[in-house]
């Protein structure tokens, strides 16, 4: 095999031991890389029912067949686990150093199992693993916990860690990797505490065994030198992710006020150009020429890595338009180890609860200093923070009063920041997402405006869909990429499958990579199935105030606008239909024939039944 | 003489030197005319919202607009 390694490790940390195992180039060919072998690993692994905060719930880190390769955007890798936010499967992507350095070290993916008895860090140099205590960096935030390690083994390391809300096991805590690079917004870092370890380091130091080397370095550099040329000329990195923020406002679909409003005469204060001329520090993943990840100061004059979704969550969903306040609740969700978008949509729904006297508090919204006390209680599970590290949707169990309405969340993942009130197609692939409510697999917006009109519900918007989860994750989030530079400058998608063809020798194309995406997702839904065997289709509905007139703009663009159930439940229909997925959306057994999943439909089949 | 505001979003403000600005106009133009006078190029996709709703480069600006212009965005 080439461009994979073919080497995986298993470390079981219950009994300190590590095992070098290898895996068939079938398999390779089959899940390629990344998402699929998250999917398709703990599919197998994973006993139905198994707490995921538990021993035998499993972490899984993969790599791609392009990972750390010379070529645009190689720099991430995939973490995934059963989710204990949503008790699905569970994953993310995460820019860091360790997609290079695993890599060299020999191995495509880590397989972590178990629970050590005290907190512990693993360190891989190439064949040797070991384990070390990490009591004295346990209790640290990730700022801390980053630079003792880079002081321990110097910068160019690959690190992921979890800070105090990881260690605390909040539903909604992610793996932080380095500078503003974080992910596994499911509660994937709650798995990595669940097991006592605080820290995973990686150097490699052996030759990466390519196909084609002289065709990949071509290639490769030709991608870079592409994808700057087009950032130059568009512009885009000068803003990054921050600049879309005053388009959401201007075309209501901006989430304020726990996303009752679509628009705020304040946003400006908050967007990309206040941002951009806020600067202070750019930051980037390994092997990006276009680095997205803009630093400013925070109110208390700290580093803060600022992003689109951050601001929309922690800012204007929160009515804080204040961007200093906006950054000091960002950094503190990276330091502890939240996940901003959960916790922005957390804080959101808690203040909406209080205000629609659903519970007593005194949250409000537009207010940064409690909410920055708030997200310590969460980060620690003190008062009411054990309350909120629950995530809305259990949030909403414990205070019901009809507030699971307005519990903005999808299969238990709070919706990342895109108000679908008025957008049927987003709100589907929000609906229709693998993990919950994320917008990383398809986001259709620009899409529903200029391509058809807004109030469609038309089979094209779920054909949009399913077409760019296809790329999004089909593509890229399998040989592993960053998406970005196809999504925002439009450096042609070719270039990766190119890199992937000069990696392994082989000559796949689009097509190919389509049928893996149709796969993954299939084996995706059966996962979630299998753990919920009266599957149903209300598990792809967005949340109810999205379909209520009284939830409806006054003012602006879209008065009296919303979602409409009947008209959504066709376009859900014609989702199921081009996924061959029947009516409750689950994977048809002809559909899993087709795409090599008779094992997976034979076991599926143990626990409902199939059409 | 039209009056119109006018809001430019993203990276095209580093290209127009501006962010918002009403503008006077001396007659009713379309798109395409007055997005030469603020000096951006139609090479770059662009989104442009009057009062709200897409349209398309040929549509004539009115005395009260409001014109969004905006680049594409994806999504991130």
């Amino acid at each position: 095999m080439e461009g994979w390694t073919g080497n995986y490790l298993r470390v079981n940390l219950t009994k300190q031991d590590v095992k070098r195992q290898k895996y068939s180039e079938e398999f390779a060919k089959k899940w390629i890389g990344g998402k699929g072998f998250v999917t398709k690993i703990l599919w197998d692994e994973l006993k139905p029912g198994i707490d995921p905060l538990g021993p035998e719930n499993k972490l899984v880190i993969a790599l791609g067949p392009i990972s750390g390769v010379i070529a645009p955007n190689t720099g991430k890798v995939q973490v995934g686990a059963k989710s204990p936010l949503t008790g699905g499967l569970g994953d993310g992507n995460i820019g860091s150093r360790v997609a290079i350095q695993l890599k060299k070290a020999g191995y495509d993916f880590l397989i972590i199992e178990g629970k050590a008895v005290k907190p512990l860090s693993i360190y891989i140099i190439d064949d040797e693993v070991m384990f070390f205590s990490a009591e004295e960096i346990w209790g640290k935030g990730t700022y801390d916990t980053l630079n003792w390690l880079y002081d321990k083994y110097s910068r160019n390391v690959g690190i992921l860690t979890i800070g105090q809300a990881g260690e605390n096991k909040v539903l909604y805590s992610i793996i932080r990797s380095m500078e503003g690079r974080a992910g596994g917004r499911p509660g994937i870092g709650a798995v990595m505490g669940s097991k006592n370890l605080k820290a995973i380091v990686v150097k490699g130091t052996k030759e990466i065994a390519i196909a084609n080397p002289e065709g990949l370095k071509k290639i490769g550099i030709e991608g870079l030198r592409k994808e700057r040329e087009l950032d130059k000329e568009v512009g885009w990195s000068i803003q990054g992710t921050t600049g879309i923020l005053s388009w959401l406002n201007e075309v209501a679909a901006l989430p304020v006020k726990n996303m009752r409003k679509t628009f705020h005469e304040n946003a400006w204060k908050i967007d990309g150009q206040r941002v951009s001329e806020a600067r202070v520090a750019t930051y980037g993943c390994p092997n990006c020429s276009m680095h997205c990840g803009i630093a400013i100061l925070d109110k208390e004059k700290k580093l803060a890595e600022v992003d689109y979704e951050n601001i929309g969550m922690l800012g204007s969903n929160l009515e804080i338009f204040d961007l200093p306040q906006v950054a000091s609740l960002n950094y503190l969700c990276d330091d502890y180890g939240l996940d901003t978008i959960s916790a922005g949509g957390v804080l959101a729904f808690y203040a909406d609860a209080i205000e629609q006297g659903a519970i007593q508090g005194s949250f409000k919204f537009g207010e940064p200093e409690k909410a920055k006390e708030l997200l310590k209680k969460i980060a620690y599970q003190e008062d009411e923070g054990k309350l909120l590290a629950l995530g809305t949707k259990r949030m909403a169990k414990q205070i019901a009063n009809k507030s699971e309405a307005y519990a903005m969340q999808i299969k238990g993942l709070e919706i990342s920041a895109y108000n679908c009130k008025f957008v049927p197609g987003m709100a589907l692939a929000f609906s229709t997402s693998s993990i919950g409510a994320h917008h990383k697999e398809a986001w259709i917006i620009l899409y529903e405006l200029t391509k058809t009109i807004r109030e469609s519900y038309g089979k094209d918007k779920a054909e949009e869909v399913i077409r760019l989860q296809r790329i999004r994750m089909g593509l890229f989030e399998t040989i592993i990429a960053c998406r970005l530079p196809w999504v925002e400058v439009q450096l042609n998608k070719d270039y990766h499958i190119q890199c992937f063809n000069n990696a392994t020798g082989l000559n796949y194309n689009m097509h190919d990579f389509e049928k893996v995406s149709d796969r993954i997702y299939s084996l995706y839904r059966a996962f979630w199935v299998r753990e919920n065997p009266n599957w149903d289709r209300n598990w792809d509905y967005p949340p109810e105030i999205w379909f209520d007139p009284k939830n409806a703009d006054k003012k602006g663009i879209i008065i009296g606008k919303v979602l409409e159930k009947e008209k959504y439940e066709q376009l859900l229909d014609y989702y199921y239909e081009i996924r061959k997925w029947d009516s409750r959306g689950i994977p048809k057994k002809q559909s899993m024939k087709e795409l090599d999943l008779e094992e997976e439909m034979i076991e599926l089949e143990k626990y409902t039944s199939l059409k | 003489m039209i009056k119109i505001k006018l809001k430019i979003i993203s990276h095209l403000i580093y290209k127009t030197g501006f962010g918002e600005r009403d503008l006077e106009l001396p007659q009713p133009v379309t798109i395409e005319e007055l997005l030469t006078k603020i000096n951006l190029e139609n090479k770059i996709p662009m989104v442009i919202i009057r009062n709200g709703k897409v349209v398309d480069l040929k549509e004539q600006v009115q005395d009260g607009d409001r014109i969004v212009i905006s680049p594409f965005f994806f999504g991130g």
